[in-house]
């Protein structure tokens, strides 16, 4: 099948760039670790799979930096058609994208993982630490 | 005979809180289970302090026992000090030993041996005996000097394996305490006692000598060479005990140079593990950069499910587009070039067709148009776009990948510890450490050549002293006649005393050796699974040797057979000894294979009445000590880990 | 490697290996005397066991 050349046909408003909050940096920052990833950006499409994953609904942010260019982010559309898939035809979809990056990043700071994401990112510090207090106890 | 009846401790090093191990009263054995480091050591210790106030550490040297104290009371209830109670009997009498080493009274927060004071009581049936009393019984029931026969842990019979190597420096000294045990310090210091006796009326005589004006110049010269001879004698006993210094020194550093070699192979293994440490930190770099870049689709797997739901919506919508796309387009052909055929299949439409493809399209929402062909295009890009997403998700690929670098990060941590107890052992060896001890064992071998030379030259000044006085003596004897006649009785009978003592000390000490030569080869031949072995052959130091059925003599090293020989004298010592006691012994089968474990372990009612054997499984499991021992073993304990400071005796229930 | 003599030697205690040399070598010395200075030793006093051994030697050569 033939994809359909696009460019980035933006609604008019729709954002250029999108970015994550001040409150959201610690979380990005600690999810590309945790997760090994290569660049923030693949770790933002994580947390913004995992919004969508536990149901957010659609919606908007302030506050957000300028961390991504669209045509970075989504050079063929392919994800502006991901999100329309799930959320329909949407009059800003990248600012709906940008939403859902910094909801899921909230998502994932805030408590337990569930453990689809587990299984994913196993987490081994934490097991390592264990030990390590364990070992000082012995004589 | 010395039998123990219980053991009491409180908060001594692992064992935490009141516990308490009581011991069978009839003959055999028991044996207490406990992986290393449980607290193996700490109960020979225990039974130590009790008896002497002390314990031992690495080297067989003494410890402080202010580190004693259980680690958990002491962080947790600051609780400090501990308490060793011990109930047992000896010559039909019922003691009670406890010992205390308790902080100094108004010191919070003892730190150092200092800050704490030692005490101890003993009763002897229910009645608490004085100090002094206390002092005397003790040294009766268990004098320290012959302890090491009695309480065994593994560094000791490394010492015993040490004698049996004859150039050892230690052979002396172990067969000075081997005497001890034997009961010959009764006599030689007997025979000193009256050797001084004899000095003594020597001494008389030759002063009664001298207030005679005929015999003076004899009694001047006698005393002259008495006098020397008390020189002689002291600068001898000095030399002596030098000499000893020495040779322990000696054997110090000996052992620092056998650590320093094994060092040395250590330094190798480190640098083998570090170097396998940096080869799996690169292999864990680049397996992290491959992952990096499959994690990129990772957020994949995470929908994954959802999008093939989609996927499958999407189709459902795309289909119903078409089928009304096309029903418009075969409609609108008919009605645009009033053809009456169909333009798929080229047959002929009857009205009747048409009206109910009209009719269907109508119930389908009528005449599709340009909106539903932009939807349809929407549609089919999601279509697209999902199954390119779907199909990079690889949640299992991922987890393979994470695994994979788990394992490596691992076995990094693994070696890291390794390095980590290697770096312990190596602590304190250094190039500078190495050359001064080589340098200072060189300088003792010197000093102790020097002391060597010195000592014979002191004997043989000693010797000469002996042969002038002799001729002296003689000489005023003829000369005297009948005067000082007592004196000369009194120096007679002191000489003869004398000389029946040392000649009763070479009989009594040669038919001891012999005792325990052919008592050791009892043991030996029990013990031994090489039916060539005739038996054990000991000369006058207790330096030991096999004896081949052919007669010829093995030394013990080359026949790899230290550890059973060693066990067989400690047997020997055991029935030969005026004290009898129990035998508790540390880890005796860690060296021995499976043949001679089982002999040792059969062997061992023999060696004492009461003995009590300290194992680790691996070493010696318990089925295996059930079936060698059968109605000798008497009780079972075990060592149970509460936590890393904190150990419980239990008796073992399995 | 042993024979019934041996073992008998082996067993005596020294009691009787200082009685038997005494008997053979030393018949001048009275039984008692030994026996006497065994007893001294058993238990030593220190501070008065050399006047004790010089009392019984001078008490056995009429003194």
């Amino acid at each position: 099948m033939s994809k359909e050349k696009t460019t980035a046909k933006l609604a008019s408003g729709d954002k250029r760039t999108i970015g994550i909050t001040a409150a959201n940096e610690h979380s990005l920052t600690a999810l590309v670790v945790a997760g090994g990833f290569a660049s923030e950006l693949d770790a933002a499409k994580f947390a913004m799979a995992h919004a969508i994953e536990q149901g957010a609904d659609v919606g908007t942010i302030e506050g957000a930096n300028t961390k991504w260019n669209i045509g970075t982010v989504d050079s063929d559309a392919s994800l502006r058609a991901l999100v329309e898939s799930f959320y329909g035809v949407v009059a800003e979809p990248y600012r709906l994208i940008e939403y859902l990056i910094n909801e899921g990043l909230r998502l994932l700071d805030s408590g337990d993982l569930p453990p689809n994401v587990v299984k994913l990112i196993p987490m081994p510090a934490k097991s390592k630490r264990v030990e390590e207090i364990a070992d000082g106890a012995a004589d | 005979m010395l039998r123990l009846t219980r053991l009491r401790l409180t908060n001594f090093g692992p064992f935490k809180g009141d516990q308490s191990i009581d011991f069978s009263q009839e003959d055999g054995v028991t044996i207490i289970y406990g992986e290393n480091m449980r607290g193996k050591t700490s109960l020979l210790n225990a039974i130590r302090f009790a008896f002497f106030g002390r314990i031992l550490g690495r080297g067989r040297r003494d410890a402080a026992l202010h580190k004693v104290g259980n680690w958990e009371e002491a962080t947790e209830n600051k609780v400090y000090g501990f308490e060793v109670g011990l109930d047992m009997t000896h010559a039909g009498a019922r003691y009670r030993l406890v010992r205390t080493f308790k902080p100094r009274p108004g010191v919070t927060e003892p730190k150092d041996d200092g800050d704490y004071v030692q005490d101890y009581f003993l009763e002897r049936d229910g009645v608490v005996l004085s100090r002094n009393r206390s002092k005397t019984e003790l040294e009766r029931i268990l004098p320290e000097q012959i302890a090491r026969f009695f309480l065994f842990d593994g560094e000791l019979l490394q010492e015993y394996e040490d004698l049996l190597v004859a150039e050892s420096d230690m052979g002396p000294r172990i067969s000075e305490a081997i005497e001890r045990i034997l009961g010959m310090p009764v006599l030689t210091d007997t025979r000193d006692s009256l050797t001084a006796a004899k000095e003594r009326a020597e001494n008389r005589h030759a002063r009664a000598a001298q207030g005679d004006q005929k015999t003076r110049e004899f009694g001047n010269q006698l005393t002259a060479l008495q006098s020397e001879r008390g020189v002689l004698q002291a600068d001898l006993e000095r030399q002596e005990k030098d000499l000893d210094g020495l040779r322990m020194r000696k054997t110090g550093l000996d052992e620092a140079i056998r650590k320093m070699q094994r060092v040395s192979a250590l330094f190798d293994k480190r640098d083998v593990i570090e170097a396998d440490i940096k080869t799996l930190k690169d292999r864990v770099a680049e397996k992290k950069a491959r992952l990096g870049v499959s994690m990129a689709s990772a957020w994949c797997a995470l929908l994954g499910d959802r999008m093939r739901a989609a996927i499958v919506d999407l189709r459902g919508r795309e289909t119903q587009l078409q089928t009304a796309l096309i029903r418009t387009s075969v409609l609108a052909s008919f009605s645009a070039g009033g053809q009456t055929t169909c333009p798929a299949c080229l047959q002929p439409v009857s009205d009747e067709a048409r009206y109910r493809v009209e009719h269907s399209l109508a119930q389908h929402g009528g005449a599709a148009g340009s909106v539903e062909e932009q939807e349809i295009a929407a549609v089919r890009r999601r279509i697209t776009a999902l199954e390119h997403f779907v199909g990079e998700s690889n949640p299992q690929a991922l987890r393979l990948e994470w695994d994979s670098i788990a394992q490596d990060e691992r076995q990094i941590y693994a070696k890291g510890n390794e390095v980590k107890e290697i770096d312990a052992q190596i602590a304190d060896v250094d190039e500078e450490t190495v050359r001064r001890t080589r340098s200072d064992l060189e300088s003792v071998i010197k000093q102790i050549s020097l002391l060597e030379q010195g000592l014979n030259k002191t004997r043989e000044a000693l010797h000469n002293n002996a042969v002038y006085r002799d001729n002296l003596q003689r000489k005023l004897d003829k000369f005297a006649g009948s005067s000082f006649d007592v004196e000369r009785r009194r120096r007679d009978l002191a000489a003869d005393l004398e000389a029946l003592f040392t000649k009763g000390i070479d009989v009594f000490r040669e038919q001891l050796r012999r005792k325990v030569e052919a008592d050791a080869t009892e043991h030996f031949l029990q013990l031994t699974s090489e039916p060539d072995y005739a038996g054990l052959r000991i000369n006058d130091s207790y330096g030991l040797t096999i004896i081949h059925k052919d007669g010829s003599e093995i030394p013990v090293r080359s026949a790899g057979a230290e550890h059973i020989v060693a066990l067989s004298l400690v047997g020997a010592l055991q029935n030969n000894a005026p004290l009898r006691g129990p035998i508790i012994i540390d880890s005796p089968f860690g060296r021995l294979d499976a043949t001679h474990t089982d002999k040792t372990v059969a062997a061992l009612p023999s060696m004492a009445k009461q003995v009590v054997v300290l194992v680790y499984e691996d070493e010696l499991a318990p089925t295996r000590a059930r079936a060698g021992l059968k109605g000798n073993l008497k009780a079972e304990w075990t060592l149970v880990r509460r936590s890393a400071r904190h150990t419980e005796l239990k008796p073992r229930k399995d | 490697m042993s024979d019934n003599g041996d073992r008998k030697l082996r067993d005596e205690n020294l009691s009787d290996v200082l009685e038997r040399i005494r008997a053979e070598e030393f018949p001048h010395i009275d039984r008692e005397v030994v026996r006497e200075i065994l007893r001294l030793h058993a238990e030593p006093d220190d501070d008065d066991l050399e006047r004790a051994v010089d009392d019984l030697i001078f008490a056995r050569t009429g003194g």
